[in-house]
């Protein structure tokens, strides 16, 4: 076989060779939708797989007959002129028929699957409300009870018993957002004054990255959220020590600090469980100490990025809630020193 | 009045006032057409620059070149400027250049009304740009979800001028519309039956029956909008009973046939290129034709295919999927049938062929991933990720814009009477082929890694630098295949070689009069007797082309075009600046429902003024008369 002109020059086959490896760590990405951690992920990838195997069928089968085309019948000296062809009913018909039947193929599986996902949730399906806000995550775990007889509540981290079904149940407190976590299950929208539902079961433990995905203002790209799927007593003892919490032992720094949260009237917006910091305009602020991020993973939990967040949200997270309170650097660190004990 | 032909390059004669005045004031379909290409070209090249723009800001992960809200800002205008100042007018771009010669006509029915849509368009395509003049354009992406676009969440004045301009240019491409199918319905040459038109005026008919029903529905929400952000109407007020669905079923419904809005004139510019340059005639007339039908008609009842993330429940998912995956089939038969044109001819491989090849096969990966999420289930990974980027990408540049530069080197040179070059039309054809692939195929990757749309920054663990530096450097080589283009567009308006009235030895009417052609088209309307009109008149009674064709003298094409006495009468219809002035009338006054009542009432005098001076004003100007 004659080498294609392309592939004789070893620059150009180093090219793509660079090109394939940039592919494959690529795949590496933790948001990818191939991971199928997830019972409904899962099912959507074979159904992927199916689809993706019928377009690259048609795809090479049509651009080839295409590229043939082009190709035999481009125009040499002396050929005659052609045959003047109008159609061919036969021919037009076949043509009809084979996307036809390619249709059926994807179409079938793909809408038994629409009805499996539009089923009821099963009873023992944990009940989490999911509450989308601008630009961060609420979720309400409605069948535990804190000791204020509210739910749970977390903020930006879900936190599930691996195994189990979870039905959620998915609104919006201003604008149209969308629950995704590509490993675990596709996205749901959650909209103001409207109730979706979305109900899966994650099938093995890890930490699963999610993002908002619909557009929903400025810092729609840094409302980022995280699901850590636990083995069901670790779920279990994450309940109840929620269920049962009381602001740790303080002392020195971490005392000022605690101090600081109500006289700067933090307490006005979070909630800290167990205490009379009550309020609901920010995320709840109980167990940030442990949690992967923080401002909704704009910035990775250190006492570092906290500090720089908490100097001037607005400009870590453009139009954010939070204002900037000018606090003083003693201030901020002593903040920092207090959240870093809420475990 | 002496008219000879060559009109759209004649030296004038007053100098440069005389000159402007005269394009000011056109009713001509050629120079509209003119008009309306350099500014598409123009708003074409503003959000491609946009895009770069975007590009450097997405290139690394965490990248500060732009603020979040300049990137909000970039990427809604990016959009809004490609689908409504570019995509839109695309049909009336190619409408007024080619659609009366290729049906026979003199002009299209209503002259005055065309001038109107073009400076409608002009006026309101600044309107909608205005925003960034006046403190930050609109930021909610080109599809303005309510409730994001009500004042509570966007306050900027960018939103306003959005909306308005919107509904402005929906003035514009209504008018087109409709004066386009009278155009088409009354105007075609005698023997040119419907079944006879060429497949570029069948795209176009359905294009404005599309238009029509869906331009008003896209009004219709956006005057929603205006009353809840002006009049404290409640429409997509949730927590006064409004409803967040409203917005999204009024704009798909507008949206989704739009899509065919789109594409449509490419599958037009497909169906005479193919044939032209394969020497055969289209393969399955009718079928195509039904094709288009169908495609129209299934387009109206997709729209919520748009919505499948939104809880709609299976029933729903199930039966806008239906409708969705029935849209492949006609279009599989459109492909297959154009492939089945290309078997056994002889094609010859010059730039309109190419790109019309390229767009044929980039409309295929287009089409794929477009069956892909069709699939609801697939969808729920695919919704509002760079997968669907990729997708409309492929449909709307792999289809329509190369589509669109087939039809440029196509006939463009009928309108200029001069060519593209050749050798710099290859140079535009590669750089774009290469730099879109290289663009654009990456992103349906990233969309499986996860990434959203619409997020102005990423952290580098998300494993998505290295596609995203590569798809900038696909950008910029499309801009720089672009750039060969703008060049070489600009030098055959001076330096390109004549074409001649049929340079492509082509099949229709447009073929069979000089380049550019007299202002009055054609001398004597000709009588069609079957399809490819032209072509069957070379081959049946071997007339040769006037202007001495290809290979005659291409500086004669005006000869014998003095008129004399006892010469067929031709009326034409008389320039009028009557029509821009009402232009600027609509759009002062939809300044003035922005900033202030006063500003309303006098854009509406302007208004009404030229409406009353539209009436009065006779609308044909002195005899000309044609040889005989």
């Amino acid at each position: 076989m004659r080498i294609p002109p392309l592939l004789r020059r070893p620059r150009w086959v180093a090219w793509g060779i660079s090109l394939f490896l940039l592919l494959l760590t690529a795949c590496a990405s933790p948001q990818n939708t191939f991971g199928g951690q997830g019972d409904q992920a899962r099912t959507i990838l074979g159904l992927y797989w199916l689809l993706i195997g019928a377009a690259l069928f048609v795809g090479v089968s049509v651009i080839a007959l295409l590229l043939y085309a082009f190709f035999r019948f481009r125009e040499r000296p002396g050929a005659g002129e052609p045959k003047e062809v109008h159609g061919n009913t036969a021919l037009e018909f076949a043509w009809f028929l084979i996307p036809t039947i390619i249709v059926l193929i994807v179409a079938i599986p793909s809408w038994r699957t629409v009805f499996r996902f539009g089923q009821a949730p099963p009873p023992n399906a944990l009940q989490v409300q999911v509450v989308g806000h601008q630009w961060w995550w609420e979720f309400r775990y409605l069948d535990y009870k804190g000791a204020d007889g509210n739910p749970l509540v977390s903020g930006n981290e879900l936190y599930l018993p691996v195994g189990r079904p979870v039905a959620l149940t998915l609104r919006s407190a201003d604008v149209i957002h969308s629950f995704w976590v590509p490993r675990l299950a596709g996205k749901a929208d959650a909209n103001p004054g409207v109730t979706t539902r979305l109900t899966f079961t994650p099938l093995e433990t890890g930490t699963y990255y999610g993002q908002c995905a619909e557009f929903c203002g400025l810092s729609h790209a840094l409302m980022r959220f995280r699901v850590k799927v636990l083995p069901a007593e670790e779920f279990e003892r994450w309940v109840q020590s929620r269920q049962a919490y009381t602001l740790p032992p303080l002392a020195g720094e971490a005392e000022k600090g605690w101090q600081v949260f109500q006289a700067r009237g933090c307490n006005a917006c979070h909630t800290i469980d167990g205490t009379n910091a009550r309020g609901i305009i920010g995320p709840n602020l109980t167990g940030i100490a442990s949690r992967d991020g923080v401002a909704a993973m704009a910035l990775p939990n250190t006492p570092e990025d906290l500090a720089r967040w908490l100097r001037n949200p607005p400009a870590v997270k453009a139009g954010s809630k939070m204002p900037n309170l000018n606090l003083t650097d003693e201030e901020i660190s002593a903040l920092v020193a207090f959240l870093a004990t809420l475990k | 009045m002496a008219v000879s032909a060559g009109t759209l390059r004649r030296p004038a004669e007053g100098g440069l006032w005389s000159t402007v005045w005269e394009w000011l004031t056109t009713v001509d379909h050629k120079r509209i057409g003119l008009l309306y290409f350099w500014t598409v070209l123009f708003w074409f090249l503003l959000a491609g620059v946009e895009a770069l723009i975007l590009r450097l800001q997405l290139a690394r992960p965490d990248a500060g070149v732009l603020t979040p809200a300049v990137y909000n800002q970039l990427y809604t205008m990016h959009g809004t400027l490609m689908v409504f100042l570019v995509g839109t007018p695309a049909a009336s771009v190619f409408a007024n250049m080619v659609l009366p010669l290729m049906i026979g006509a003199r002009d299209v029915a209503f002259p005055r009304l065309n001038a109107l849509s073009y400076w409608v368009f002009l006026f309101g395509g600044i309107l909608l740009n205005a925003g960034w003049l006046a403190g930050g354009a609109f930021d909610v992406g080109w599809t303005g979800y309510a409730n994001m676009s009500t004042r509570p969440f966007t306050q900027s004045i960018g939103a306003n001028f959005w909306v308005m301009g919107l509904i402005v240019l929906g003035l514009s491409t209504m008018a087109s519309a409709f004066n386009f199918l009278v155009t088409i319905i009354n105007m075609r040459a005698p023997g040119m039956t419907l079944m006879r038109m060429p497949l570029m005026v069948w795209a176009l008919t359905v294009v404005f029956i599309l238009v029509i029903f869906a331009f008003p529905v896209l009004t219709v929400a956006l005057i929603f909008l205006w009353f809840d952000r002006f009049y404290g109407t409640r429409f997509f007020d949730v927590a006064a009973g409004g409803n967040v669905f409203l917005w999204q079923h009024l704009f798909w419904v507008f949206g989704h046939p739009e899509v065919y809005i789109l594409i449509l004139p490419a599958f037009g510019i497909l169906s005479e290129v193919i044939p032209t340059f394969s020497r055969k005639p289209i393969f399955g007339y009718s079928t195509m034709v039904l094709a288009m039908g169908a495609i129209a008609f299934l387009g109206f009842s997709v729209w919520a295919h748009h919505m499948f993330t939104t809880g709609m429940g299976p029933v729903g998912n199930f039966a806008f999927s239906l409708s969705t995956m029935l849209i492949a089939i006609p279009t599989g038969v459109k492909v297959f049938n154009w492939l089945a044109t290309m078997w056994g001819g002889r094609i010859r491989w010059r730039v309109p062929m190419l790109f019309a090849g390229a767009t044929v096969l980039l409309f295929i990966l287009g089409g794929l991933s477009g069956m892909m999420h069709a699939s609801p289930p697939i969808d729920s990974q695919q919704q509002d990720t760079y997968f669907v980027v990729a997708h409309f990408h492929y449909v709307l540049f792999g289809g329509l814009v190369m589509a669109m530069f087939a039809g440029v080197y196509y006939w463009l040179p009928k309108l200029t009477g001069r060519l593209l070059d050749e050798g710099l039309g290859k140079w535009h054809f590669w750089l774009t082929f290469i730099g879109f692939n290289l663009t654009f195929f990456p992103m349906h990757i990233l969309g499986a890694l996860g990434m959203p749309r619409r997020i102005y920054t990423y952290p580098a663990e998300a494993g998505w630098g290295g596609l995203n530096l590569l798809i900038t450097i696909g950008a910029y080589i499309l801009a720089l295949g672009i750039l060969v283009f703008a060049y070489n567009l600009l030098r055959s308006l001076r330096k390109g070689e004549p074409a001649g009235s049929d340079p492509w030895d082509g099949r229709t009417l447009e073929w069979s009069i000089p380049s550019p052609p007299p202002e009055y088209n054609f001398e004597e309307i000709p009588v069609v007797h079957g399809r490819d009109a032209w072509w069957e008149q070379k081959r049946q009674r071997r007339v040769a082309p006037v202007g001495g064709g290809s290979n005659g003298d291409p500086h004669a094409p005006g000869e014998g075009h003095q008129p004399g006495p006892g010469r067929e009468v031709i009326h034409l219809p008389k320039p009028s600046i009557i029509p821009l002035v009402l232009a600027l009338g609509l759009a002062v006054a939809g300044v003035g429902t922005i900033y202030h009542p006063a500003v309303i009432a006098l854009g509406l005098a302007i208004t009404i003024g030229a409406i009353v001076a539209w009436a009065i004003e006779p609308p044909l100007q002195g005899a000309v008369h044609s040889k005989e």
